[in-house]
């Protein structure tokens, strides 16, 4: 069983939660052109490591969360409500 | 038979028992209740837990956790949104009460017959629940006024411990998982044997 930490509910099982996509892409200003749009809808890393994730607590609190994991250990360093930033770095 | 009860989920049901004959059978009883849940709006969240204080005499509490008073509880669902619980009587007028009292402060959106109250109780509650529910519910970690919006037998419910020694749980869930729900606690309490009560039928 995979644990995710909720800043609100606390260790809740994997199960009662959604994966929403990479939390670091940011939308691009309007007049950025059709590549910068491109990228933002499609291209994505797909990173060996520590990686900022959208999760959505959808059987608990109902919030998207910020999840910080490491896509390699499953091992989970932060998670903050959706306002929120992830601490700068994880060692 | 009795005209249906349209206050209960489960309309054509009479009160059934199955599974094991044992000595801890598994009660389970339909509660029929006035749900209201109130949402803060922005920024307003401290005039919410004040007028409902003052209205209700119940601290909204923080998460995970419930407040009672009287023959009313409060449950926190998430960050500024609470549901409140009173009995079936005030089904007509509280929801329109709080909707004046809080008219700008908060949503008011009444979910009596949106939402289902089942409560189940006996020596194996616990037992039963850890078949369905991946939740500590030992009483160190889910302990008498606890509560917590999670996921049994696949269904979404909140789940709250009511007061006193016995094990005795409460499962808010949609009205329409109900059946659903109730057909996961009676295959799950199988060993132990299971009586349910529907609305109506239950002491009030
Ligand atoms: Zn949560």
């Amino acid at each position: 069983m995979h644990l995710i930490p909720c800043p609100y509910c606390g260790e809740r099982p994997q199960d009662e939660f959604h994966y929403r996509g990479d939390a670091t892409v940011t939308r691009p200003a309007p007049d950025a052109g059709e590549q910068a749009f491109y990228d933002y809808v499609y291209t994505r890393a797909n990173p060996r490591g520590w990686h900022d994730e959208w999760w959505h607590h959808y059987a608990g609190c109902r919030q998207w969360l910020k999840v910080r994991r490491n896509t390699l250990t499953h091992a989970v360093a932060a998670s903050v409500g959706p306002a929120d930033a992830l601490p700068e770095a994880t060692p | 038979m009795s005209a249906p009860d349209r206050r209960s989920r489960f309309p054509a049901s009479q009160p059934r028992q199955g599974g094991r004959s044992g000595d801890a059978p598994l009660t389970i009883v339909e509660r029929p209740a006035t749900l209201v849940q109130v949402n803060a709006r922005k920024g307003r969240q401290a005039e919410l837990v004040a007028a409902i204080a003052k209205t209700l005499a119940l601290a909204l509490p923080d998460a995970g956790r419930t407040a009672t008073a009287a023959d009313m509880a409060a449950l926190w669902l998430q960050p500024g949104s609470w549901l409140i619980e009173a009995p079936a009587g005030r089904r007509g007028e509280l929801p329109g009460t709080l909707a004046q009292t809080l008219n700008g402060i908060a949503a008011v959106v009444d979910q009596s017959h949106g939402r289902c109250v089942i409560e189940i109780s006996g020596a194996e509650a616990r037992a039963v629940l850890a078949r369905l529910c991946r939740l500590d519910l030992h009483e160190r970690a889910f302990a008498a006024g606890d509560s917590a919006a999670t996921l049994v037998g696949h269904v979404s419910c909140l789940i709250h411990r009511t007061g006193g020694e016995a094990p005795c749980f409460r499962l808010v869930v949609g009205s329409t998982f109900a059946e659903w729900l109730l057909h996961e606690l009676t295959a799950a309490a199988a060993s132990y044997g299971w009586r349910f009560t529907p609305a109506g039928e239950a002491a009030a």
